[in-house]
């Protein structure tokens, strides 16, 4: 399609290319602008930023996780920002990250005598161990009785109780506004973070001062944060709350606690340029912290050796248990000096970057952190970063890994239940404050990093990482750190791409070999392009084109469970919606949001390639169904339920092919063909067992797909339209939970007129038919009753393990409930900046409204759903 | 006290560095420090995740003013 006479870029912009590149070069000197003088942090970019922990097992003592139903924590991140100068002299910084945690951590740690007393006990929980005569913790063994005493053996080992909290996602927004004079800089900022137990806001203040010809430049800020906790307790039920009964109310049926807490924090740093290839930042900051600044989810074992006890022939002591919620004190003073020196390695062109952070606070906590990375160019755009860290804390004063009191056990005046521990009198206990937090022991922890990363042309870049680090006590620095019990590992792998907003601006003004401009016509082009929930819409013009792009797709349910076009009430979802069982919980609402970036290259003027991956977010919240109409119908509900069911994380990677079939003089057919490989997780598992979430929130298909699409498009004067055939194809039986997904099909019709140079608003109608899940999740092996034996006098009930089904607890559990067909209509608009320092950027956003849906089963009904999509030319 | 030894080292080094030449330093010698990778942060949207990871399980977070949110509690 030739540009049209309007399509050519304002001349102008044309004229004095290599002045404009030189100035914009001299901007990002350190020292000629504002903050840090760092050149980095003076860009016009937008990165997006993908981060995954993990952890490794800890020692359970020969329990494995397996066993006891439990991961370690996992947590997968996904960040987008975006800085750039607004006007002549302001400079904005958009955030948005969001994180999704899962898998257990440490609720406390307990002598592991006090396991083996409880097996032998037959307890549900630790309640006791036993010590010899000279008070050492001991391990029984009750056979061993020769009428006088028992056999014991010393057992030093501590050991912690895991715990599984439901997977939770983690919003935060944030963003600053700087004005910049010739010589400082001031600017304000704010955000908010939240997430289902914790709701933060902040706001902070700063500024530079640049001076000595700019080679010194001072920073100064200062910050508020206001934090609202509102912890359930079910996952430390068992726990003694005595000392917060205040803080606790009931909300939706969980005991809950609330607490709020008060940050308020300021930094000064010096950045100095000591010659033309070093410099270095001193700073210091204080944090004053106030409120409740436990964590609600850790608690602490208290042991009470009562002195007068009475001791038998064995000389055999038994301390007495009680855990209870931790106890912090009231307020933290923490103070942070560091240092931060970069070095130029001339002959290498080699970066050397060493940090050293100083730690200090009134908890009794000194830390130190040495961190060194090498920066090495490779040529050709390619850096290698090998790096490594050294952390070393010693432990707050009011921690241990339990807390031994040498009284007797401090009970509360009142009556006596039997099986039930009584309540403690905090009054009576030596000390206030005692935390079994590891992150208040004594550790170390060294690690080591390395990252690869790659400029493309016009300023894109990728980096990819990983490290591995290991946290053990016995790295503490001078020694004295926590025993071995609470030792782990972890790694992280992180992929980042940045993109500098400002490089098709330059690139535009660099004369091509043809006299004309790099990007000329390309901006109405591509405001003629398909609304922003069509994908795959676009050849690119010629070979080696470059395009990157992203889309957000935030899909909306809610509004009550649909059932053959009208509202289901509660009676019906229980007796029909679980298949051949009964349902005690529907959904309330969901929402999925799906990040996708775009890598496309052009492979002739006929043939495109397109690399995706997505980023996938699934929250549903559940509600009870009518609790009478399930007595009634004597269903017992499950022990403990989560109400939201989360999952967040890396979805499917495809990778499409297109190709021009047809271009005549407006109007073009092409034909996709797609692959996507299964690296989104389909074995996402409730808290704390081995029955799978959703079907409707694991994060990708598990199969490998085939994706086949036929678009066509056309344009005239201003106006522009398509259509668009796509499908998926399963090409597997089923997946590696036991299920394939319902394959898919799609027709699109668009039509869109351009109101202004830079300008376009769509219409569309969809249509969607969405196949149901085929097969089941596995079934998993799980104790059952299967008959009674007689031992003795008594009579015990025999347990098997045998293969039980995923657990229905509602129509988000059923097959009988997934897919169907759908229509919408979508209203879009358009834009393509079409100057200053973001040209060329082209940004969408389309509102998808549904108009009809048949569903199968019982399905919320759909609310709506929200495309955006940016994408740039490289 | 070694917090005291530690201010006393730095005070001595930021003393240093503020007399390490104050003669200007003309743009065209700064081409290196305007390397990428020179910048005193490299990747900050990637530093900003391993903060929020390093609060949720060090002791040594807080004391700075870049206010984030988050519990960390896991």
């Amino acid at each position: 399609m030739a540009a049209t006479e309007r399509d050519q870029p304002p001349t102008a912009l044309k004229a004095p290319g290599a002045l404009r590149a030189l100035t914009a070069a001299a901007l990002a000197l350190p020292g000629l602008m504002a903050s840090h003088g760092v050149a980095a942090e003076d860009s016009n970019e937008a990165t997006l930023n993908y981060h995954h922990y993990a952890e490794g097992e800890r020692d359970l003592e020969g329990r494995t996780y397996k066993s006891l139903n439990l991961r370690p924590i996992e947590v997968d991140s996904l960040a987008l920002a975006v800085r750039n100068t607004l006007a002549d002299r302001w400079r904005f910084a958009l955030n948005y990250t969001q994180d999704t945690w899962s898998g257990a951590t440490p609720v406390l740690s307990v002598p592991q005598a006090a396991i083996n007393e409880q097996i032998v006990s037959g307890a549900s929980a630790p309640l006791a161990y036993l010590t010899d005569s000279k008070h050492r913790p001991v391990d029984v063994d009750p056979d061993s009785f020769d009428g006088q005493k028992f056999k014991t053996a010393e057992d030093a080992r501590l050991v912690h109780l895991m715990a599984s909290a439901s997977p939770e996602t983690r919003r935060q927004v944030d963003g600053r506004l700087d004005y910049g004079w010739d010589r400082a800089s001031l600017g304000v900022g704010g955000g908010v973070s939240e997430e289902p137990d914790y709701h933060s806001g902040f706001l902070n203040v700063g500024g530079t001062f640049d001076f000595n010809q700019k080679r010194t430049t001072l920073a100064w800020g200062s910050s508020y944060t206001v934090s609202n906790i509102n912890a359930s307790l079910d996952a430390n039920a068992a726990a003694d709350w005595g000392a917060y009964l205040g803080y606790i109310r009931e909300s939706r049926g969980h005991n809950t606690l609330f607490g709020q807490r008060h940050d308020v924090g300021a930094t000064l740093s010096v950045t100095h340029i000591i010659d033309k290839n070093s410099l270095i930042e001193a700073g210091m900051g204080y944090t004053r912290s106030s409120g409740f600044l436990e964590n609600p989810y850790k608690a602490t074992m208290l042991a009470f050796d009562d002195p007068n006890q009475f001791v038998d022939a064995s000389g055999l002591r038994t301390v007495q248990l009680r855990g209870v919620l931790e106890q912090r004190p009231g307020s933290r003073d923490q103070f942070n000096w560091n240092v931060r020196y970069v070095d130029y390695i001339a002959p290498l062109d080699a970066a050397l970057h060493a940090d050293y952070r100083f730690y200090h606070d009134d908890w009794g906590i000194n830390a130190h952190t040495i961190n060194l990375s090498w920066h090495q160019p490779l040529g050709g755009g390619w850096m290698l970063v090998p790096g490594t860290r050294y952390y070393s804390q010693s432990r707050a004063d009011f921690y241990a890994p339990y807390f031994l009191f040498n009284q007797e056990y401090p009970a509360m005046p009142g009556p006596i239940f039997p099986g039930v521990p009584r309540p403690l009198d905090f009054s009576k206990l030596a000390r206030r404050d005692f935390s079994s937090d590891a992150r208040l022991s004594g550790f170390g922890s060294i690690g080591g990093e390395l990252a690869v990363s790659r400029e493309f042309s016009k300023g894109a870049k990728l980096e990819i990482g990983a490290d591995y680090s290991v946290h053990a006590g016995s790295l503490k620095l001078g020694g004295g750190g926590e025993k071995s019990f609470a030792d782990v590992d972890s790694y992280v792998v992180y992929a980042t791409l940045a993109m500098d907003l400002s490089a098709p601006a330059l690139a535009g003004v660099l004369p091509h070999a043809d006299g004309e401009t790099a990007d000329a016509g390309k901006a109405p082009l591509r405001l003629r392009r398909a609304p922003a929930g069509v994908q795959w819409d676009h050849l690119l013009a010629a070979e080696g084109d470059m395009e990157v792009g992203y889309h957000f797709n935030y899909d909306m349910r809610g509004n009550g469970i649909q059932h053959g076009g009208r509202r289901a009430g509660d009676t019906e979802i229980i007796t029909s919606a679980c298949e051949d069982t009964l349902c005690s919980l529907t959904p309330r609402d969901s929402d999925t949001h799906v990040s996708t970036v775009d890598f496309m290259l052009g492979l002739s003027p006929r043939a495109t390639m397109i690399l995706s991956a997505d980023y996938v977010n699934h929250d549903i919240a559940l509600r009870d169904l009518d609790v009478d109409v399930q007595d009634a119908l004597g269903i017992i509900p499950p022990p403990r339920v989560s109400y939201t069911r989360s999952a967040g994380g890396l979805g499917d990677v495809s990778l499409h092919f297109l190709y021009g079939l047809v271009e005549a003089s407006g109007h073009e057919v092409h034909a996709g063909l797609g692959f996507s490989a299964p690296t989104g997780s389909v074995e996402k598992r409730l808290a704390g067992s081995r029955d799978f979430s959703a079907y409707d929130s694991q994060l990708g298909s598990g199969t490998w797909d085939f994706h086949p699409s036929l678009t066509y498009s056309g344009e005239l004067l201003r106006f522009a339209w398509g259509t668009q055939l796509s499908g998926i194809k399963r090409m597997e039986a089923s997946n590696d939970a036991g299920y394939r997904l319902g394959d898919q099909f799609q027709a699109t019709t668009w039509g869109s007129v351009r109101l202004t140079d830079w300008l376009s608003a769509s219409i569309r109608g969809q249509y969607t038919n969405q196949g149901g899940v085929h097969g089941r999740f596995d079934a998993h092996a799980a104790p059952q009753v299967t008959g009674t034996r007689l031992v003795g006098a008594e009579t015990q009930e025999v347990f098997e393990y045998v293969d039980t089904p995923s657990a229905i607890y509602g129509p988000m559990d059923s097959t009988d409930s997934t897919g169907g067909q759908s229509w919408d209509v979508g209203f879009g608009v358009n834009a393509v900046v079409p100057s200053g320092l973001l040209r060329g950027n082209r940004v969408s956003v389309e509102w998808l409204e549904p108009v009809a849906d048949h569903f199968n089963g019982y399905q919320l009904e759909r609310q709506g759903s929200l495309q955006l999509r940016w994408d740039l030319p490289l | 006290m070694p917090d005291t030894r530690f201010r006393a080292a730095l005070l001595a080094l930021i003393a240093a560095m503020l007399l390490s030449g104050c003669a200007p330093l003309h743009p065209w010698e700064r081409g290196n420090l305007a390397k990428p990778h020179m910048a005193l942060t490299t990747n900050s949207g990637q530093a900003a995740m391993k903060t929020h990871l390093e609060m949720s399980r060090e002791a040594a977070s807080g004391g700075g003013a870049a206010a984030g949110g988050g519990c960390g509690c896991n």
